[in-house]
């Protein structure tokens, strides 16, 4: 591998010459082949079979093969060293691989995006946040900013929260080129690290949330310190940076202190006292927080424990496929990255500071599990570091001789796939329609407090409107939240509802309250948990009819996509 | 690794600084709350995109490459944008069109002062 540096590449060949390399016409002719092929699959994304191997596996072929198409042109424009056209493949990817996100569905994906958006309500009607009452109140900095804009321009939450894909990844595409040149990559190998961070992206985290905002961020936080290596610049640009970043996430600005606390100590971060800023700046707000995180359990010194995803279940056959796809690709990935900066060490070129970046977030997990999404993280922030490392070696592989050239083409092509479908396989699981999200926030409005708006099980569209405030706060102290899903509260995950001794578990749960429950199930959530393994496939279908020939409940509102059930007096205090 | 592009245009500071005139320009014409929907949108992005990160990147012009300043003008100005409305929030005041406005004037404010500055210098 040591003498591939030494080849002359067909990059090199072209710029010697300067002339345009014969078959120069083959990038231009994949990238519109790529582009009419996604086109012509985009229309049928919306109506795809729902699969358990998620959308790619129902989707027209030409879907998948739009990317792997798109992502050959872009070798091949880099063995060229043409770097407009691989930029336009690389532009031309992420729209394919992001866009349906916001062109193919109703409303924005997964359940948990509304929580975000009830945030942002409660501040437009009240002007002011519920400090203490969740974590979303105690960072509130995405939301402030959702909440100013909607105000101001007249768009709704919900269309920011449904474009905020694609628009988080175009802005990446950029800043992540621009990181690479900062940290004195080669225009081209900096395009190469833009794409392995956006084509290998497959960890979801992507959606209208705090993360995903501290993900733009601190993209503009790395590129600072990429041009402060060795003399400091805009160091105040940076804090505001890093400011905003602490205000908005819980999370990554520890990451980034973290990341600087390492380069510090090895002397490869100007200003020294950058780190203790940071950490003061994070201190100071963390107290602000205090009385926030005083009812989580936030620090766990299990690393292996806090390795374990949020998903505890164990999902159906395509559930499992899809998680042993992106496995691999993540250990893939870091190992391409070790091998890449030992390449880079053997030849005594600079890889320590890049390295450190990518592997910094693995100390995370010596702290913290972060409700089971603390190793989604770590691959995230650790892609930046990643793509630095490792776009230097692609580059050289992908533009030396044909032996090296191919198998690692097909690997980039093999690589692109199994992001994609991890990004993909739970796309039906993840789906809200309006119907669900309308239904969701005419309930929270309508529903007397004291009153439980629960799920039988996951998945819902949470806590949609700034109402869910006032649920939460009539809740007495360590009491069960109105919205907990039946099944994990009565602990009857996996059952099937086809004996009257679980049916009658859920009925103590409802029956000791003392106020009524609605009770929700929907067509959405029997996919979901399914799909997860939460319960059988017809487990929520069993436990509708049990309902339904239960004096103890009515009928609130019934629909082809949901039914609600509502208490009786009979039921409320038979425990 | 090569060393990065050293292109640090001499003539950085006004042109960050006209950047910062024009994004908080923007930011007061947004502020009109008579202009359609989509024309405040289009107006306050453009606003966030380019004026307030150009107005703190002003000062180290000289320093920062210029494809760093492009990059990092948009997501300064959505940080600074983060910042100023999360905290004011934070102090218990909620005024969306007056922290607009305030931020626009501050921008151009200080953007013209550079811009003043710079001419003072070159004369």
């Amino acid at each position: 591998m040591t003498a591939l540096a030494e080849r002359v590449t067909p990059a090199a060949r072209h710029t010697a010459t300067g002339r345009p390399r014969r078959g120069g016409w083959v990038g231009p002719t994949l990238i519109a082949l790529s582009l009419a092929a996604w086109l012509i699959a985009l229309p049928g994304l919306a109506h795809a079979r729902i699969s358990q191997y998620g959308l790619l596996a129902t989707a027209s072929p030409l879907f998948l093969t739009a990317f792997a198409v798109d992502a050959v042109a872009f070798a091949l424009c880099v063995r060229a060293g043409r770097f407009a056209m691989a930029a336009t493949s690389l532009v031309l990817l992420a729209i394919e691989q992001r866009l349906p996100t916001s062109v193919s569905t109703a409303v924005p994906l997964y359940s948990w995006t509304y929580k975000h958006l009830g945030v942002v309500d409660y501040i437009r009607d009240h002007g002011q946040l519920a400090h203490g009452i969740d974590v979303y109140q105690g960072w509130p900095g995405l939301f402030t900013f959702t909440a100013w804009f909607s105000d101001l321009t007249g768009v709704s939450p919900t269309s920011i929260a449904h474009w905020f894909t694609p628009v988080m990844h175009g802005a990446l595409l950029f800043l992540i080129y621009a990181m690479g040149r900062a940290w004195r990559l080669e225009p081209m190998t900096a395009l190469v690290a833009s794409f392995l961070f956006e084509a290998l992206n497959w960890v979801g985290q992507d959606y209208y949330s705090p993360q995903a905002t501290a993900i733009v961020l601190s993209a503009g936080f790395l590129i600072v310190l990429g041009i402060s290596r060795d003399r400091a610049v805009a160091v105040p640009a940076g804090l505001i940076l890093f400011a905003a970043l602490v205000i908005t996430h819980q999370l990554t600005p520890y990451w980034l202190i973290l990341a600087c606390l390492v380069l510090t100590l090895l002397r490869r971060l100007t200003p020294r006292w950058l780190v203790f800023a940071m950490m003061g700046i994070a201190g100071a707000y963390l107290a602000f927080n205090y009385d926030s995180i005083q009812q989580f359990s936030v620090l766990s010194f299990h690393p292996v424990a806090n390795a374990q995803s949020n998903v505890r279940t164990e999902g159906v056959f395509g559930q499992r496929v899809t998680s042993a796809v992106v496995r691999s690709l993540s250990v893939g990935l870091w190992s391409a990255c070790v091998a890449s900066a030992l390449v880079a060490w053997r030849r005594r070129r600079p890889f320590i500071a890049p390295a450190v970046l990518a592997f910094s977030s693995f100390l995370l997990l010596g702290g913290a599990s972060y409700g089971g999404e603390a190793i989604f993280r770590v691959f995230l922030y650790s892609l930046f570091g990643c793509s630095l490392v490792l776009a230097p070696m692609l580059t050289r592989l992908l533009q030396a001789r044909i032996a090296w050239s191919l198998p690692v083409s097909v690997a980039v092509v093999l690589a692109v796939a199994a992001s994609a479908q991890g990004f993909y396989g739970g796309w039906f699981a993840n789906r809200m329609s309006v119907a669900q999200v309308q239904e969701s926030e005419l309930l929270l409005g309508a529903v007397p407090i004291p009153g439980y708006i629960t799920v039988a099980a996951p998945v819902w569209p949470e806590r949609p409107t700034g109402r869910y405030v006032d649920f939460v706060e009539a809740t007495a102290p360590g009491g069960q939240a109105y919205d907990y899903p039946m099944v994990y509260e009565a602990k009857l995950v996996g059952n099937d509802f086809d004996t009257a001794q679980a049916y009658e578990k859920l009925m103590r749960i409802a029956g000791g309250r003392t106020a009524p429950t609605y009770l929700i199930i929907t067509n959405q959530m029997k996919i979901y948990d399914w799909y997860f393994g939460i319960l059988p496939r017809h487990a929520l279908d069993h436990l509708t009819e049990r309902l339904r020939h239960d004096k103890r409940w009515t009928v609130y509102k019934s629909t082809s996509q949901y039914v609600i059930f509502k208490s009786t007096p009979a039921l409320i205090g038979a425990k | 690794m090569s060393s990065m592009t050293t292109k640090l245009a001499a003539a950085a500071v006004p042109r960050l600084s006209a950047w910062a005139v024009a994004g908080g320009t923007c930011g007061l014409l947004a502020a009109i709350g008579a202009l359609p929907s989509a024309a405040r949108a289009v107006l306050l992005l453009a606003f966030i995109a380019a004026g307030p990160g150009a107005a703190v990147l002003q000062y180290w012009a000289r320093d920062v490459p210029v494809i760093a300043q492009r990059a990092l003008v948009p997501v300064v100005g959505l940080a600074v944008v983060i910042l100023v409305v999360s905290v004011v929030l934070l102090l218990g005041w909620w005024a969306p069109r007056p922290v607009l406005l305030a931020l626009a004037a501050a921008t151009v404010g200080l953007a013209g002062v550079e811009i003043g500055r710079t001419r003072a210098a070159g004369r």
